[in-house]
Formats: C-alpha cells, sequence, structure tokens
C-alpha cells in the first residue's frame, strides 16, 4: 500500500490523496499531507530512528507532540540544516530530507554503541571523575571530548532565511487552543476583550481534532471548527497557528516563537521562516495541557515504547498504526480508551496490564468491552528485542510496588503502550512564579497559587474529562475579561459532552523493580540517557537537592526540559531519600519551555541591521572621495582619504602636513552640540563648569571643563555666547549623550528653580573645521559679512553671518594648535558648504583630513581626548586646576578636597619622547622607572596618546605619570610584556608644536 | 552674494521611488513617503502658565497641548507634545528661519525657548493597511487604534533608533521623526521590515 505499510486506508485528519515524498537516512519514503515526519516514519515502518545521547542505544518515536525524548533528527541539509529537530513537531513537505544523528556509520549499525559496553565504567559525573587530574591534562581531555559531546551538526553556512520580531499587545494572552483554550477564547471573546491565542500546532483543536469524544452530538473536531469560524470572525482576535509561547517573564511579558514557514520546503519570498513575538498581556490564560508520562523498568527504551496517547492520536489523527501487536501498561483510566481505540485501528491489544489490582472506571471498563485480557496488579517488568521491541515480561506486582510476586508472563509484541499518569503543563505557570503543588490523587505537580495575571485551565489544571475542560476554560476566560476590565464578561454554556463518569483512582507508580538477576538499564530520562542507578548513585553520593541532582546527572537537561522524566526522576530521588515528593521538590523551570533557534532571538539584527549608524550630512561626499570609516560611537567618521596609489600611512601624513603648512578642512559635525537658552544660564554654566562664565561676552567662546559629582573630570568642550541669554555648549563626540544626561537632571532634578532650557542640537548643524595658516583666506572667499580679520574676529570670536549662500555660525577655535575655524550650518545645507568650501580652497591645495591626522594634530598641541579623559582624572591632573574658580560653587568642587584626589602623587598629564629619538612608543604601554625590576614592577603611568609626529619627525606620545610634572627630563620606560615592546622616554611638557599659541592666534 | 542653495534630504541618494517586496494582488500594504521642506522648532516653555499658552496660540494659531502625547494642529502647523514643558511645532507652510524668528520674539517676554531644529530631523510618512503591523516589528508601543489614536503622538524606538510618532489625521498616516543621523538606518530598516507587506516608496512630500 505505497510503501506505507502501517497506513490504515481511511480514516485520520491526513489528506490521503496528496502523497509527499521524503527522504529519511537516503530512503525514500512517501506520506501524506498532514502527516508529521514521526506519523510517516511510522506509516512506513521505520522504527529506529535515533541513536541515544550517552549510551548511542537504539531509539524510536515516543511521543506524538512537543515532550518528544527520543526521536530526534537531523533535519535539511546544506544551509537550513538544523540538528535536534523533535521528528513529532516537523510537518511533512514534499521532497523532506531528515538523517539520524549521533551514530556513525548509520542508526542501524552504529559503532558508538560500543559507549554501552563500557557504560558501567561512566558514572554520572564520569567526565569530573576521571579527567580533573592532573589539570593541566585538562585542555587535552577537553579536546576529545568535545568531538564526543553534543548531538547532531550545526549548520556552516550563512542561515538563508530571514527571521522577524514584533511586539503585540492584548487583554487576554491564551496559549493553547485545545478544549479549554477554544473555550477560554470564545468567553473572552464574546465579552469583546482583544485576545491573542496562540497555539503550537498548524490547526486550533488540539485533543478535540482526533482524541476527545463527541460534543454536542457531533464529532468534536466539528465543535472546534465551528468555535474557530466564531473567534476568526472577531475583529479583535488574533489567532496564531505553529505558535509557542516559550517563555513568561514580569509583568506579563511573554514570548512565542511562531514558526511562519518551517512547514514549507523553503519560505516564501520575503516571507520570515520563524517570528518572535513579544507580547503584554493583561491577563494570561494557560491551556497548556498535560504531558503523559513512562514508567521506570528495564529496558525501557527500546524502539516501539510509546506513550498511549501518542499511539492514539497517530491512530486516530493520521491512520497509522505504530504496531501490529500491542501490550499497554498503564496505572489509570485513561489508557483504556487508547487500547479501545487501537484496537479499532486494527492493532492487536494482546493485553492491558494494569498496576492497579482493583477495576478500572465504568467508563474505562466499557471502552475496552470483553475482547482484550486485563491483567489487575500486574507490571511490565523487562523487555525483548534487538533494534526494535519484540516482547514484553509481565509479572504481579506487590502492594507496595518494591517487589514482583509469581512468575514472569511473556507477550510477544511489537508496541508497548505505556501510561504512567499525567503531569499538567504547569511550566508557564512556575515561570510566572507560581509554585506548583504536588496532588496526590493525580501523583502530578499541579498549579500553585498564581503570582502574576494568570490563571490555568483544562488539563494543564488537572482537570482530565473534556467537559471539566470546557467548563474550565469558560470559566477561565470569562474571569480574565473580567480582570482586564470587561466586567460584564460572562460564563458561556458549556456545550453537551458525552458522561464520562467516575475514573477509578490511578495508583501512583514510578519505578517497577527488575526481574531477579536481570541486570538491565532502567532509564528515567531518555533523552540524557539518566537511568535510576545513576539517580541512586547520586544520592548515595549526597546529591540530595533536587537541584544539585539535575546538574550532575543531567536529568531533565535534554531539549525537552525532562517533560516525561523529570517527575519520575524526583519520585526516584525521593525514594532514595526517604522523603516526600512534595519535600523534595521540582527544579527551576525557566524559558525556553520548547527550543528556540538562535537565529529567532536575533531576528533582524544581524550584518549592518545589528546596530544602527550615524552619518553626517557630509557622508555622502566622504564615501565618493573613498574614505575609510571609523566607528565613533554609532558615528561613522572618515578615518583618512586615500588617493589612488596611497598607503594608510602616506595619506595620514600628507593630511596632517597639509593642515600645519596651508589648509584642511574635517568633518566635525559628530561633536555634541547643546543649545542654552533661559535667563539663567550662565548660572548653570557657572555650575556645570569648573571655570567661570559671568563675563563672557557675546560673540565669544571659552574652553570649559566639567566635572562628575566625583570630582573626576567628565567632559571638555568650548561654550559660545550667541546672545545674552543664548549659549551653545560643545561635548566630545564620545561623551555628547552623557554630558546631556547630566545637564538633564541637574536642571529637572536638582536646580528646577533656574530659568534654563535646553535642547541638544547635534543633529541640526553640519559642523566643518577649517584648520592651517591659509584658513583665513579660504574663509574670506566663503563669507562676504563677516569681517574675519584678526582684529574684528579674534582666537575664540564667534560670529553669526553667512556662508557660500547659507546662513550659519563662525566659531575661531582651534583643535589642531593651527589658525583655525568651525563653521556650523544647518545640516541639510552641509554638503553644499563642503564643496563650496573645497572649490574656494582649491588655490591653496585645500586637503580633507580625518580622524587620523586629527588625532595626530591635536596629540602634538597635547589636547586631552578619551584616553585622557578616561573617569579617572581630576583637572588638575590635566593640567587644568588653575582653571577652576574659587570664587563659585560648581559640581565636584567639593569633592576635590579629598586626600585621594589632592595626593602629590596623582598621574597627571605629561608629554612622552623616545630617548633615542625615533622608538615608537608603544599606546597603552605601562610606564615604570626600571624596566628590568623583579615583578610585579611597580607601574607609574600608562601611555594613553601616541603617535609619529610628521611635524617634529619623531613619535611623541601622551602619558599619566605619577607626580608627572616634577619628572620633566627625567628617563623612564614604557614597557608593553604582551607586544615585546620596551621603550625608554623622556617626560617632556604635553605641548610639542606653539607652546605659546601664537600660532592659532595669527 | 550665491543663491541660497536647496535643502538636501538625509535619505536623498537612498530616495528610490516604486513598488518593492512581496507585493499581494490588492496591492502593497505599505507606503513610504518622506516629507521634505518642513520647518521644524522644538518649543520649550511653561506649559501650565496660561499666558505662555495664549501667547503661542497668538503667534501659531495653534493651541499648545497639555495632555500627554497629544497634538494640536491648526492652519497648516502642528504642535506636538513631548514633554510637559516641551513640543515640537511642524510646519509645512513656513521657512524655519521666519518661523523661529517670528516665535521668538512673540515669546520674547515669556521664559521658553526656540530652536529650529529642520534639519536636524528626518520626517517619514507610512501609510498603507499594514503601517501598525510594520511599527510592531520594532516598536514596543501598543499600536491598536484604541490606544493609538489619531492626533496621538508617542516617543518611542524603532529597531534601535529613537523616534518620535504622531498618528496624522484620521489616523492612518503615521510620521516617524528621528534625528538626521539616524535616518539611513531608518529607512534601511523601514525598507527591509515592510518587504512581507509589498510597499511602494512614493514621491517625496513637499511639505
Amino acid at each position: 500500500m505505497n510503501g506505507q505499510p502501517f497506513r490504515n486506508a481511511e480514516g485520520g485528519i491526513i489528506d490521503h490523496d496528496r502523497s509527499l515524498g521524503f527522504t529519511f537516512n537516503g530512503r525514500r519514503h512517501q506520506g501524506f499531507a498532514g502527516d508529521t515526519l514521526a506519523s510517516a516514519l511510522l506509516a512506513s515502518g521505520v522504527r529506529r530512528v535515533a541513536r541515544s545521547f550517552k549510551y548511542h542505544r537504539p531509539r524510536g518515536i515516543f511521543a506524538a507532540g512537543e515532550e518528544e525524548p527520543s526521536a530526534l533528527v537531523q533535519l535539511r541539509i546544506g544551509a537550513r540544516t538544523e540538528p535536534n529537530v523533535r521528528a513529532t513537531r516537523v510537518e511533512l513537505f514534499d521532497g523532506l530530507v531528515a538523517n539520524s544523528q549521533n551514530c556513525w556509520p548509520s542508526v542501524d549499525f552504529d559503532l558508538g554503541a560500543g559507549a554501552a559496553w563500557v557504560s558501567r565504567l561512566m558514572p554520572p559525573g564520569f567526565y569530573y571523575k576521571t579527567f580533573k587530574w592532573p589539570g593541566l591534562l585538562w585542555p587535552a581531555y577537553e579536546h576529545v571530548l568535545r568531538k564526543l559531546a553534543g548531538m547532531g551538526v550545526a549548520p556552516r553556512q550563512a542561515d538563508p532565511d530571514r527571521y522577524e520580531h514584533r511586539f503585540a499587545h492584548c487583554d487576554v494572552l491564551i496559549v493553547g487552543g485545545g478544549p479549554a483554550g477554544l473555550s477560554a477564547a470564545i468567553a473572552a471573546g464574546r465579552a469583546g476583550a482583544r485576545i491573542i491565542v496562540a497555539d503550537d500546532g498548524p490547526e486550533f483543536g488540539g485533543s478535540l481534532a482526533a482524541e476527545a469524544g463527541p460534543i454536542d452530538g457531533a464529532p468534536a473536531r466539528e465543535w472546534a471548527a465551528v468555535a474557530v469560524a466564531e473567534l476568526t470572525a472577531m475583529p479583535y482576535v488574533t489567532l496564531v497557528r505553529r505558535a509557542s509561547v516559550f517563555g513568561y517573564y514580569d509583568h506579563n511579558g511573554l514570548a512565542i516563537s511562531e514558526h511562519v514557514a518551517d512547514h514549507l520546503a523553503e519560505p516564501l519570498p520575503f516571507q520570515p521562516r520563524q517570528r518572535l513575538w513579544m507580547v503584554r498581556a493583561r491577563q494570561v490564560v494557560l491551556a497548556t495541557g498535560a504531558t503523559e508520562r513512562s514508567f521506570v523498568f528495564a529496558d525501557n527504551d527500546r524502539p516501539g515504547i510509546m506513550l498511549a496517547s501518542a499511539a492514539r492520536t497517530y491512530a486516530n489523527r493520521f491512520a497509522v498504526r505504530a504496531g501490529r501487536r500491542c501490550v499497554v501498561f498503564t496505572n489509570n483510566d485513561s489508557a483504556y480508551g487508547a487500547a479501545a481505540d487501537l484496537a479499532a485501528a486494527g492493532i492487536e491489544v494482546a493485553a492491558v496490564i494494569d498496576a492497579r489490582p482493583g477495576d478500572p472506571g465504568p467508563a474505562a471498563a466499557k471502552a475496552l468491552g470483553t475482547g482484550i485480557e486485563r491483567l489487575a496488579g500486574h507490571a511490565v517488568v523487562a523487555t525483548r528485542g534487538g533494534g526494535a521491541l519484540t516482547a514484553v515480561e509481565v509479572a504481579p506486582l506487590n502492594e507496595s510496588g518494591d517487589s514482583l510476586g509469581g512468575s514472569l508472563r511473556r507477550f510477544d509484541c511489537d508496541l508497548l503502550c505505556v501510561s504512567g499518569g499525567w503531569n499538567p503543563a504547569v511550566q508557564l505557570h512556575a515561570q510566572a512564579q507560581g509554585r506548583p503543588v504536588y496532588d496526590d490523587t493525580l501523583a502530578a505537580f499541579v498549579p500553585g497559587p498564581s503570582v502574576q495575571a494568570e490563571r490555568s485551565a483544562g488539563s494543564a489544571k488537572g482537570t482530565f474529562t473534556l467537559a471539566g475542560c470546557l467548563a474550565d476554560g469558560m470559566e477561565a476566560g470569562a474571569e480574565a475579561a473580567r480582570q482586564a476590565g470587561f466586567e460584564a464578561a460572562e460564563t458561556p454554556p458549556v456545550p453537551a459532552c458525552e458522561d464520562e463518569g467516575e475514573a477509578a483512582p490511578m495508583r501512583a507508580l514510578w519505578s517497577v523493580p527488575p526481574p531477579p538477576g536481570l541486570r538491565r538499564k532502567r532509564f528515567v530520562d531518555l533523552q540524557t540517557d539518566v537511568t535510576q542507578a545513576d539517580v541512586e548513585l547520586a544520592s548515595r553520593e549526597g546529591y540530595k537537592s533536587v537541584e544539585h541532582l539535575k546538574r550532575y546527572t543531567t536529568l531533565g537537561m535534554g531539549t525537552d526540559q525532562g517533560r516525561t522524566g523529570n517527575v519520575p526522576g524526583l519520585a526516584v530521588l525521593a525514594r532514595s531519600l526517604g522523603a516526600d515528593i512534595p519535600q523534595v521538590g521540582t527544579t527551576t523551570f525557566r524559558p525556553p519551555y520548547v527550543p528556540v533557534t538562535m537565529a529567532t532571538l536575533a531576528g533582524r539584527e544581524i550584518g549592518h541591521h545589528f546596530q544602527p549608524v550615524r552619518r553626517s550630512a557630509m557622508h555622502g561626499w566622504h564615501e565618493t572621495a573613498g574614505a575609510a570609516f571609523v566607528p565613533a560611537g554609532l558615528w561613522l567618521r572618515p578615518q583618512f582619504y586615500a588617493r589612488p596609489g596611497e598607503g594608510l600611512w602616506d595619506a595620514i601624513y600628507r593630511e596632517t602636513v597639509a593642515v600645519r603648512t596651508s589648509v584642511g578642512l574635517c568633518d566635525v559635525s559628530t561633536l555634541g552640540k547643546i543649545d542654552i537658552q533661559g535667563a539663567d544660564s550662565a548660572e548653570f554654566l557657572n555650575r556645570v563648569y569648573i571655570n567661570a562664565w559671568s563675563k563672557l561676552g557675546i560673540g565669544r567662546c571659552r574652553y570649559g571643563v566639567m566635572l562628575r559629582e566625583d570630582g573626576i573630570t567628565l567632559d571638555d568642550g568650548t561654550t559660545s555666547r550667541l546672545a545674552r541669554n543664548h549659549y551653545l555648549m560643545t561635548t566630545t563626540t564620545a561623551n555628547a549623550g552623557a554630558v546631556m544626561g547630566h545637564l538633564e537632571y541637574f536642571l529637572q532634578v536638582v536646580w528646577p528653580e533656574l530659568d534654563v532650557h535646553i535642547i541638544s542640537v547635534t543633529e541640526e548643524w553640519a559642523a566643518i573645521a577649517l584648520a592651517g595658516p591659509d584658513s583665513r583666506k579660504v574663509l574670506e572667499r566663503l563669507t562676504d559679512d563677516i569681517d574675519v580679520s584678526n582684529e574684528a574676529l579674534p582666537f575664540m570670536g564667534v560670529r553669526e553671518g553667512t556662508f557660500a549662500g547659507v546662513p550659519g555660525r563662525l566659531f575661531r577655535i582651534s583643535f589642531s594648535g593651527e589658525l583655525a575655524y568651525e563653521i556650523n550650518v544647518p545640516a541639510d545645507y552641509g554638503q553644499h558648504l563642503w564643496e563650496a568650501m573645497l572649490e574656494a580652497g582649491k588655490e591653496f591645495d585645500i586637503t580633507p583630513y580625518g580622524t587620523e591626522a586629527l588625532g595626530i594634530l591635536r596629540t602634538e598641541k597635547g589636547h586631552v581626548v578619551g584616553g585622557e579623559l578616561n573617569g579617572r582624572t581630576t583637572a588638575d591632573d590635566l593640567g587644568f586646576g588653575r582653571m577652576a574658580s574659587s570664587a563659585k560653587e560648581f559640581i565636584g568642587k567639593r569633592s576635590l578636597n579629598r586626600p585621594g584626589l589632592t595626593d602629590e602623587n596623582r598621574k597627571q598629564l605629561v608629554g612622552l619622547v623616545p630617548a633615542d629619538g625615533k622608538t615608537a612608543i608603544p599606546r597603552g604601554a605601562q610606564i615604570v622607572t626600571d624596566p628590568d625590576q623583579a615583578l610585579p614592577n611597580p607601574m607609574i603611568g600608562e601611555v594613553t596618546s601616541a603617535c609619529y609626529s610628521p611635524n617634529l619627525e619623531t613619535p611623541i606620545g601622551l602619558g599619566i605619570v605619577a607626580a608627572g610634572r616634577a619628572r620633566m627630563g627625567e628617563t623612564l620606560y614604557a614597557l608593553s610584556p604582551m607586544r615585546g615592546k620596551r621603550v625608554a622616554v623622556t617626560v617632556t611638557n604635553p605641548v610639542f608644536i606653539d607652546p605659546e599659541g601664537e600660532r592659532l592666534r595669527a | 552674494m550665491p543663491e541660497m542653495p536647496q535643502r538636501c534630504s538625509a535619505l536623498f541618494d537612498a530616495y528610490q521611488t516604486g513598488t518593492f517586496g512581496a507585493v499581494p494582488e490588492d496591492g502593497p500594504g505599505i507606503q513610504l513617503a518622506e516629507r521634505r521642506g518642513l520647518a521644524i522648532i522644538h518649543l520649550a516653555g511653561p506649559g501650565g502658565d496660561e499666558n505662555f499658552r495664549t501667547a503661542v496660540k497668538g503667534c501659531l494659531g495653534c493651541e499648545a497641548p497639555v495632555i500627554p502625547n497629544t497634538t494640536a494642529t491648526a492652519d497648516g502647523r502642528c504642535l506636538l507634545w513631548l514633554a510637559p514643558t516641551r513640543w515640537l511645532l511642524v510646519s509645512a507652510r513656513d521657512a524655519p528661519g521666519d518661523l523661529e524668528r517670528d516665535l521668538s520674539a512673540a515669546l520674547a517676554s515669556h521664559s521658553g525657548a526656540v530652536t529650529d531644529v529642520s534639519s536636524g530631523r528626518t520626517v517619514i510618512r507610512v501609510t498603507g493597511r499594514d503601517a501598525r503591523q510594520l511599527l510592531a516589528k520594532g516598536c514596543p508601543l501598543d499600536f491598536h487604534g484604541s490606544r493609538f489614536k489619531p492626533e496621538n503622538c508617542a516617543q518611542s524606538i524603532l529597531g534601535a533608533i529613537n523616534v518620535l510618532l504622531h498618528a496624522t489625521g484620521d489616523g492612518t498616516a503615521i510620521d516617524l521623526y528621528c534625528a538626521r543621523g539616524f535616518a539611513l538606518s531608518m529607512w534601511e530598516w523601514l525598507t527591509d521590515a515592510a518587504g512581507e507587506f509589498g510597499y511602494s516608496i512614493d514621491v517625496a512630500i513637499q511639505g
């Protein structure tokens, strides 16, 4: 039958007419539209799907949903390949390619399975115990262990797909679209609440699709379809399919990973493959369902052993028989319905093994009928099989469940359906700081009191009947709507369901003792290969805290977060410690609840979208001119403009010399600019700068230094007085944001009484520095309404006027130490002015210069920047001590008298030149007095700036050196041991060029 | 004296009209257009002072709104609330320098500050049926019509860029104001995020 021997010709909710081809481990198979990879593999009779993590034991498909611990595959090939994908969560598409992982050469014959032979030598903590000594050899061990560790292969190529983010807001977020979730959505939606319903499947309905009984006399699926149609018609309802809510954060913030296009061979053009939703919900309903769990018994991991609910899902939803002949092993009533459905699907049910000595509830008994043998008070104690299950051994179990009675009975079967009870999915509740509580009747943790605005409904809360889930959902949805402000929300009537009668109590059974003499592995956690013996050993070794046990044994640390294994593991630990399960407690539940790809978390913040870039108004010109760019904060600044044939240093040298000998221009738009207005502006400046501002005239500017409250230098720059109550402050590029925040804080919080208004105008003005002995001549050609003569516009003068037709501001300031100006025009005219300046300066060979030349020029002049304004230097350290006014208060003044800041041995700004006049001074080097002193050699300073000075034709540097100003002429040593450098340096005045300032006043 | 040159937008080089992305049958879900040539003035002053507000209205014909995140429009001028003492004045019919001068003069006897920031802001208008879905990709605000209403404004982020959002007119168009230096990055973000809906870049709006 089409190569699908385990597929029924009819039934299920798959499309039997749409065949899809796929390849698993190199073999072609067929499935149908609506299949998962797991259901299609089962239909084709593929039973061994994976090899286990530690022991490389063959594993099959264990579950049908997101709890799958075993069937992890390498999905797709090439750049889109993805490891550790649960086959149960992969929607089949035509051409799908998947491969088993963690095995070589094949899943059927895996050399790694040798690990099982030596497994007795590999207890928990094996690596720590074995490879810890000698410590020096750990890197060698690690090299080998790295290769053994991990599962699957990460792609080597860049991911070709898009991953996106989006924010969303709602009154009620409903997690899960099964019976409880849909009911909650109906209730909240009818109340008019804005809701989002997220379900991890391709269609809403959850268990209504195939497992649940009729509602209102019709198949449950039809009720679900009507509910979805009603919700779709509500304008305020957003239904999100293939969407896993994986994180519950503070203030009802939840994260959803939506698999937009994972069900396609590749996404449509511009379609994201996955989307991360960040939702802020007023109220949350958790209708996350419950997960069935297994038992611990000998060889309980063979392919063919499956959760009873999963086998039922494969039969009902996919028309797939998970085996030919099955045994059902249960401790509760739910597996009876499963057994009946399996029988109806054509699977021979050899027996139902019920751990309970008594009878099941009437509904379960009725479902099972009379044709199937039932063994009460029995348990499956061991299994047989080579690559997959062939038989199970069954024995009577005593009352306390710790010993077997009677003889073993063997059932041949290729399918064992296990149902050890149900764990409500309390993970999100617990992430929201709820504390799950242990329910003895259910032998499971159920949600405790809520801390955030959330409530659980349906089987997530421990309600396991269909009618109960629907009622629960209706009530929770209405309550959530009321809490979100829709006070009139009513609980809709619950539709009629079949009376399921009273279920018989379950028997809390975790672990079945092995038959005498049988020493086989009994797994607690299938994904991480943790056995009962491992848990018991850890307990004997003193790991009494469940959190420690988890980390020591790796119990629950797989991608399934211990969905099926954690609670049995806790039970085994509790018994081993002689404690109750509630005393042992649970481990902490943390996001992500389901695996989330890194790409989804990154979204579009990749490549040049990783962070935004700030560009000046002249950026386009710089690009065209072939500038190399350097990031300065988020700004991109031209570093140098290399001409064809020029090397980096040639360009920097040429640009630097041009400024000292003729004229250059530099884009300085990135400097921070703050507009200050108001009657108290001068007073404000007095308070924020160390120097005095009251007497600054209109049309003048002044250099200022500002401190933090602790007395350390914050920033420096010039401030100009444009009008009586109007100033313009400049800051360094790097500190623009920090200074603005500093000033805003003092104005808004500390001195609200000052009549001062500040606003950043950095972006409003394009700023161009014009520097060099010929700069005035260039300026004369640019403006005809300002007298730029030395007499009319002296050093530190400011004028407003027109430049190449554009109104702007002119500042006679200098960073380079040359005769220099800075022109500001509105940024929309920046490039126009730049080009006009180049034109006007043509005859003087005007030269654009970048940050490299700028850095050399200012170092030659001894101006401080980030290396010196490093958050540790005071104004006095930098030589500005005498600027500080004693006649006024200013921020940081009170701190200046602290002993640490007046210490004579503080590091002070000095100039450094190599003693031999030619060896480069290593930037960042440590300064010592004696390079040969034994370690630790006391460091008395550091090199903060260093360059080769084209104008002095020698390397120079700036440094901060203990009591540096008293060391003029002394020879010290700049050491950079990491680079193997050692340079004798002479301490000098930090101003190397024109210390009298004649040039800038020329 | 040379002619006053044209203002040059930060998006001038990148701006290319046309239709892009996965355009559905019923046309692109997003329209993008830059608003150019605006006068944009930052106004600071005592919002609680009746006389100040009267002076503002007398000069502009437009109220300075006092309710947070609201705007007032009159006579081609719009005042957007930024803070209890701050507004952004946007005019499509004034020259920046004239407006700055006139408003400064009108407020000369009041505490306050008038600062021209016309060159320092780039304004991009986003319209179309998917406009709010597009913004939800990078802005954590609630764009539902009941929360972000016509004539509301808000300051937030888009991607990683500070943005002022203004639901203009009946709220179908949202104007985004960002710092000029970030304009190209913002444009790149928008055109990347809009691909899924299909988008058109329309001729820049003068004013």
